[in-house]
């Protein structure tokens, strides 16, 4: 009879083991505070009843005396933030269980990361945890019963239960009536930049989930969005994030390439057949022994501006190095003004030897306007937002920082209808098929001017047709005499002769 | 006309001995040289040929050291975060000793600011300027 019991008991622990999952729960954190009542599952759980004191302890016991919860965080707007990294600092996190006897109150928490960050009102930087996810993303964990199954959460919280962390006597919670988590985020001095930018939480609101010992693994195993984010600071499983991030232009500004696509025909010089913004990270581990910083990780993030051209096109990002490189890129297109991708993307292929990236295939498909051959050129046509596109390259070797190319790099054109590449002047041709493959011209027309231009992110493209010396009355004289008075022609556009798309419309 | 104009700028090139250099100059350089330009014909790019020397950057490499090791840091891991005057970071993380950089900045940008700061409570923080 005993040995009868002892298996049913045996049975029914191991039947609950097996049915314990990852839950999200109800309540989520709005604009950086919640009190998240962890009894009660989110509507659309695959948990319908409300969460007991032996699930609490039993998930305790499966976290080696830890409950660990898991943040969706939904702050891609500031600093470097964007839909595959984004970040929130933690000031507070507090557990608070009524047991019926007493009131057992935690306050210890950690996460995989930290950083160094300024408090809004604060005079000096000091270090807090954070947590970092990505958006978009949908895990395929071991359980396909849990909430973190399908999801986009990403980091992990771990709070102890034991005397050193709480309050109280018993940390039993088996009996507990009543538990809730509040938490608070951490308020930074975004005016900074980043890495305060990126770990505010202006956004939201972010769920919660609490977690099985396996999906805890899963997590703290994938690391989502920690290999972009900002000054990471490891903790615990995190073992080999970034150590720098070094951006060109910076961190939020961009490049705006512009071309002229009659190569090598002259064109209008209204140097908006093609606008493209772009801006590139090389994320830098330290070499502790020879004391270089070396390139683990490089990442692009752009949009497309205009398209003032009857020809169609391939851009591409040539990023020269002087090193046969390899490794992963994942290529991400965004529709317009959405974190929705394109059918087919996000894209992952091997790169071998030179990293040379077809961005944006077919110009024409990716920004068109019905009844309009141009788009966000002409004067009396609505705008409209364009593409926005992102590749992360990891490389399988680090190369030393000092082998990379020149920045503004190769930006290029394939010209579909010429087979004509049209680069920077100083670059080479890059495709065997084209036109004009092993040309060396220098990219420049009868008249000595480029047929590609690298302008700040302040520039607005000329109207269709508009020469950009009448567009900007000082280029000219920038480019024959330059000098501190008229080396920012680019602010004093004629705002009859130009489209009014700065990047505050086009950057979204 | 438009090859009248061109061939009138030619002329001109000629007269003023304006033109035949191979090489572009740096932006510093052309900024503060006192060359005699050919008066433009207008402000159209069509009216007017460019000479050898003609600028087309808005942008000009800037190069930065810091000696992270002479700021008296105690803690094996210091950070460093170099920003335009307007915010925007440039570099931002963990470094070695003697970081050197190389920026690629719109022409106006002649100084950039940097933070140095440990995870040590005594270490001190630092906030400079640097010209580049």
């Amino acid at each position: 009879m005993k040995m009868l019991t002892l298996a049913c008991t045996l049975s029914m622990m191991s039947a609950f083991t097996l049915a314990l999952e990852s839950i999200k729960l109800k309540d989520t954190i709005n604009k950086g505070f919640g009190v998240v009542d962890i009894l009660k599952p989110h509507a659309r759980s695959t948990f319908k009843s409300d969460l007991t004191g032996e699930m609490l302890e039993a998930y305790k016991q499966q976290n080696a005396g830890n409950l660990v919860f898991a943040i969706d965080v939904n702050e891609a707007a500031n600093g470097t933030e964007k839909a595959s990294t984004q970040g929130v600092a933690v000031e507070s996190a507090v557990l608070e269980f009524d047991m019926g006897s007493e009131v057992v109150t935690c306050n210890v928490f950690t996460t995989n990361t930290a950083a160094m960050l300024m408090k809004k009102g604060a005079s000096q930087r000091s270090e807090y945890y954070t947590l970092i996810g990505a958006t978009g993303s949908s895990h395929i964990t071991p359980s396909t019963d849990g909430d973190i199954f399908g999801s986009d959460f990403g980091g992990t919280m771990t709070m102890p239960i034991n005397s050193e962390a709480c309050t109280g006597t018993s940390f039993d919670l088996t009996n507990v009536q009543r538990a809730s988590l509040t938490l608070q985020f951490l308020e930074t001095d975004d005016k900074l930049g980043d890495p305060e930018a990126f770990y505010d939480y202006s956004n939201g609101p972010e769920d919660i989930a609490i977690l099985t010992a396996n999906d805890v693994s899963f997590l703290n195993f994938a690391q989502i969005g920690v290999d972009e984010a900002p000054l990471v600071i490891a903790k615990s499983q995190v073992t080999e994030p970034v150590d720098s991030w070094l951006y060109y232009p910076t961190s939020d500004s961009f490049f705006v390439v512009s071309y002229e696509d009659q190569y090598p025909n002259l064109g209008d010089y209204d140097f908006n057949d093609l606008l493209v913004g772009y801006r590139v990270g090389f994320g830098f581990r330290n070499n502790d022994q020879s004391g270089e910083l070396e390139v683990v990780s490089i990442i692009t993030t752009g949009y497309m501006i205009a398209r003032g051209a009857s020809y169609d096109h391939d851009w591409y990002l040539h990023i020269p190095i002087n090193e046969s490189v390899s490794g992963n890129l994942t290529m991400n297109m965004f529709k317009e003004d959405s974190e929705e991708q394109l059918n087919g993307f996000p894209i992952t292929t091997e790169v071998n030897d030179a990293l040379d990236v077809k961005i944006l295939a077919n110009s024409k498909s990716l920004m068109h306007l019905s009844n309009q051959a141009f788009v966000n050129t002409l004067s009396d046509v609505e705008k409209i937002k364009g593409k926005k596109f992102s590749f992360t390259f990891n490389l399988d070797t680090p190369f030393p920082a000092s082998a990379l190319g020149q920045p503004p790099y190769d930006p290029y054109l394939h010209v579909l209808n010429t087979g004509q590449e049209i680069h920077l002047p100083g670059q080479v041709t890059r495709i065997a098929s084209s036109a004009n493959f092993g040309d060396t011209s220098n990219f420049k027309d009868e008249n000595n001017y480029p047929y590609a231009l690298i302008f700040p992110d302040d520039f607005y493209p000329p109207l269709e047709g508009v020469d950009i010396g009448e567009a900007y009355t000082d280029y000219l004289n920038y480019t024959l005499s330059p000098n501190q008075t008229n080396e920012t022609w680019y602010m004093s556009p004629d705002t009859n002769k130009t489209k009014n798309i700065g990047k505050a419309f086009w950057k979204w | 006309m438009k090859r009248i104009l061109i061939m009138s700028m030619l002329s001109l090139l000629t007269a003023c001995g304006g033109g035949g250099e191979t090489e572009a100059p740096q932006p510093s350089q052309a900024a503060s040289s006192t060359q005699a330009q050919p008066q433009p014909q207008s402000d159209k790019l069509s009216d007017n040929k460019a000479p050898d020397n003609a600028q087309f950057s808005q942008f000009k490499s800037q190069n930065m050291e810091i000696d992270i090791s002479g700021l008296g840091f105690e803690a094996k891991t210091v950070f460093l975060k170099i920003y335009t005057p307007d915010n925007k970071t440039l570099f931002l993380g963990k470094v070695p000793n003697s970081p050197s950089f190389e920026f690629y900045l719109p022409n106006n940008v002649s100084k950039v600011k940097y933070d140095v700061f440990s995870t040590l409570k005594t270490d001190p923080q630092i906030t400079k300027e640097y010209e580049l």
